[in-house]
């Protein structure tokens, strides 16, 4: 027999076990108890329990141990020791100061090349557009005025960095800023460029979508961080929990900015978090998926069935690779549809659209987080032309 | 005998309806926490204090539920939480045995003439969580997921192992009955 037929006798089993006939009365003895409301003592005891049972673990955070990514550009930092009675508050280390040069925090894994010399040229060759174009044209002089425009340069910093240690308790979570490079005021093309004086509309409007982007990023580590807080004050002394937080820029080119998080909580139930923001450079708009193909594109049948395929080669060149959607066990386990709509994405420095699923999500966990890099090909009929 | 009473009270007359809920949720499915409880202890006496204790701990814990639609989920994690208790103190349980990388543990030690009737000992007491939960139960991933207080990925994996454990328990039994004939 094969385990599906095992585990149908086995349910026949379970369905088949006795019922005492006592059972009802002290079903309904152990309702009238807790109407009654005495003993304390269980209680008390009741409430432990059930703040374990019931403490929040389905967080974004689920992770596994991470390789510690160290700043090679040093932010100086300086640590403030918080004044406080309880000796479990954070060292909260406050800004950066050093404004002047661009920091990108590199991943030790050498994966991604750094973005800082790709970005200057693709900034310098998106700068000669703007000084070309408006002098060609009335019109388009017009338009880049009230388009806004994410910085010709955009730097990002480590804004806050919470750190948190009590042995085996501890945190580390760095949150970025983006900024504008404000350098480029006094080119030549002052008038129409965006972040010029006169252009007041378009200049608030860069701002307000950088102000934007800042908020949310730093809702988001604010959201580890009270989430880490949370466990660590229910595990207490015995706890075992280390939470990480970096970000790298994974797309700089002349239309996308792209920053990704990377969390990684090592405790009894680990797994590793991926949260990638997309930015639209000339919107400053946060993109989803959707907006990387044409408007009512079933796009998600045709990334399932691109990654289906991938992930079967993978499956032949290596029998150890396993997903849980080429699984005959668990392939009805898993909605990749759902998946897909949950996962991140970003473009590569290929210019290809790249699915990135979480830790143990479309995989077992030691499969770790997954990248499939989807071919323009593949796409080539539904793909928004705006980004890919 | 009747084995359902009617909880006749209407919404409002008590002014606590989550624990109406809870109530009559209990007398629907007693039986089902029971025969939970029976597969973790295997013993009358025992399933049925755990069936007690789970009652008395929802009903005290009614207003913790936040979706009628989940009472029966809850119920059944009260029992599996209960149970799992009842096991670590009879038996020191090795944390290893909730670690989802420790896929490869325990696939050797499958015994080759074991019973396929107690076929689910080979898993850890989580692993038999889930199991039991998602094939018994019918429980979905995500409802599992909230009753054993861990991340629906987690889930998947467990029960992706536990499901190789139970196949290469089949092989084992199989090359067994080909060498007794």
């Amino acid at each position: 027999m094969d385990e599906n037929e095992l585990l149908k006798s086995l349910k026949n089993d379970y369905d088949n076990i006795e019922i005492p006939d006592d059972l009802l009365s002290k079903v309904q003895d152990a309702i009238s108890e807790s109407k009654s409301g005495n003993a304390e003592a269980i209680i008390g005891k009741e409430k432990h329990d059930m703040n374990k049972m019931f403490s929040n673990n389905n967080s974004p955070i689920n992770a596994r141990k991470s390789k510690s990514i160290s700043s090679d550009n040093a932010d100086k930092v300086i640590k403030m020791k918080k004044d406080s009675k309880n000796k479990n508050d954070a060292n909260v280390i406050v800004k950066d100061k050093d404004l002047d040069n661009l920091v990108t925090i590199k991943k030790n894994s050498g994966r991604r090349k750094s973005n800082k010399r790709y970005g200057w040229l693709a900034v310098a060759a998106a700068l000669a557009l703007f000084i070309i174009l408006p002098n060609t044209s009335a019109t388009v002089a017009h338009a880049m005025e009230s388009v806004p425009v994410l910085g010709q340069i955009v730097k990002v910093i480590t804004i806050r960095e919470y750190k948190d240690d009590n042995g085996n308790v501890s945190a580390d979570i760095k949150t970025p800023e983006v900024q504008q490079d404000s350098s480029n005021k006094n080119t030549n093309t002052a008038d129409t460029m965006d972040n010029s004086q006169d252009s007041t509309g378009a200049s608030s409007n860069t701002d307000s979508s950088v102000s934007n982007l800042n908020t949310e990023l730093q809702k988001y580590t604010d959201e580890i961080i009270a989430q880490y807080e949370k466990d660590a004050k229910i595990q207490g002394s015995d706890g075992h929990e280390n939470v990480t937080t970096d970000y790298t820029v994974v797309t700089d080119n002349d239309k996308l900015f792209a920053l990704r998080f990377d969390t990684t909580v090592t405790m009894a139930d680990s797994g590793q978090t991926v949260k990638i923001y997309d930015v639209d450079k000339q919107s400053g708009k946060i993109l989803a998926l959707s907006d990387m193909f044409q408007n009512g594109a079933d796009y998600t049948s045709v990334l399932k069935e691109e990654i289906l395929k991938q992930m079967k080669g993978n499956n032949k060149k290596d029998e150890n690779n396993i997903y849980f959607a080429t699984d005959p066990d668990m392939s009805d386990e898993i909605n990749m549809d759902d998946e897909i709509s949950k996962a991140n994405f970003y473009v590569n420095k290929d210019g290809n659209l790249t699915i990135v699923f979480d830790k143990g999500t479309v995989a077992p966990m030691y499969m770790g987080v997954l990248e499939f890099t989807i071919g323009n090909d593949a796409i080539k009929d539904i793909k928004s032309t705006e980004y890919l | 005998m009747s084995e359902v009473i009617e909880n006749s009270k209407t919404y409002g007359s008590s002014g606590n309806v989550p624990r109406d809920e809870v109530e009559k949720a209990i007398l629907a499915y007693y039986k089902d926490m029971y025969r939970l409880a029976y597969s973790y202890v295997r013993n009358i006496e025992e399933a049925e204090d755990i069936v007690q204790e789970s009652v008395y701990s929802a009903m005290k814990h009614a207003d913790s539920v936040k979706d009628i639609g989940k009472i029966k989920s809850f119920l059944l994690s009260v029992v599996v939480h209960k149970a799992l208790d009842v096991l670590r103190k009879n038996v020191k349980v090795d944390s290893l045995d909730d670690n989802p990388e420790a896929e490869n543990i325990g696939i050797s030690d499958v015994y080759e003439d074991i019973d396929l009737k107690n076929a689910l000992d080979v898993l850890s007491p989580t692993e038999k969580s889930v199991i039991m939960l998602r094939f018994f139960e019918d429980q979905p991933l995500k409802d599992i997921a909230a009753t054993l207080n861990k991340n629906e990925n987690t889930i998947k994996s467990i029960l992706y192992r536990s499901l190789t454990k139970l196949k290469k328990v089949l092989e084992n039994n199989e090359k067994e009955g080909r060498k007794n004939g």
